[in-house]
């Protein structure tokens, strides 16, 4: 598949998308207590379907280290969106350039929770 | 601490989606979608979502109100339904029981929606029964 044509593949998938939430609401990796997309910086509100690509590649973004692809996403999204396989792709990038893969050793710190200096970043609860 | 998952179908229309709503200490925490609901199949709108919000909310309704005058009053629900049963049979009396419409609600189960349409045209004695989608 060309740039092109994955491009226009996940736009006609995203536009379909109702912006439920579900897939973060289902996601048991979701956990932080304020989401950036419902962040008004970075999701426009009030848009449906949410503008191309803001709203689910910053998922996806944020997916990247913590997305063992249990599906619950996928299965829960009413518009039959393949998340999975956007994580997925993602989850092979984090493997090749970083060789961290989510969810095989409890004692990795996913790179992307990680600051330059290697100091873990302070969780927004802390 | 006691947690339970409470099984039940979304209000907010008349699709009739199936939710959990997560119950933690009789406390409300969340909603999962019913994966082996024959219609939502497990999956939600952003309504059924957020389908518990209301149940806790401050601005929520707890009992019956009466309009006197240029305020509402809270009133007692035999209260509210005789001035309601008074006042639509003396309109059907006075204007004829085709001056009366029944508007029915999704929020409703199917049952409820049949005693609507019942009293609308058995005791009311009109034809003039739609839904809340058409208003």
């Amino acid at each position: 598949m060309s740039l092109q044509e994955r491009r226009e593949f996940w736009q006609e998938q995203f536009l379909k998308c109702i912006k439920c939430y579900g897939c973060r609401n289902i996601c048991p990796e979701c956990f932080c207590a304020s989401c950036t997309l419902e962040d008004p910086l970075w999701v426009e509100r009030g848009e449906l379907a949410p503008p191309f690509p803001m709203f689910h590649l910053i998922r996806a973004m944020h997916m990247s280290s913590r997305c063992v692809a249990c599906r619950q996403c996928e299965l829960t999204c009413p518009a039959h969106i393949p998340l999975t396989v956007l994580y997925d792709l993602i989850r092979q990038d984090m493997e090749t350039l970083l060789g961290y893969v989510p969810g095989v050793d409890i004692d990795a710190a996913p790179p992307i929770s990680l600051t330059l200096s290697d100091a873990p970043l302070r969780m927004e609860s802390d | 601490m006691e947690y339970r998952n409470v099984l039940t179908t979304c209000v907010y229309c008349g699709s009739g989606c199936g939710l959990n709503i997560q119950v933690l200490d009789g406390e409300i925490v969340g909603i999962l979608p019913d994966k082996e609901h024959p219609i939502s199949r497990g999956s939600l709108c952003i309504k059924g979502w957020n389908a518990a919000s209301f149940v806790t909310h401050p601005d929520r309704l707890k009992a019956p109100l009466i309009r006197r005058g240029d305020g509402f009053q809270e009133a007692t629900w035999d209260e509210a339904l005789t001035l309601v049963a008074e006042k639509l049979a003396a309109i059907r009396d006075q204007s004829g029981p085709d001056s009366i419409a029944f508007l029915a609600s999704a929020k409703c189960t199917n049952e409820e929606n049949y005693l609507l349409q019942k009293l609308a045209r058995a005791v009311v004695k009109t034809n003039n029964i739609d839904h809340c989608a058409r208003l």
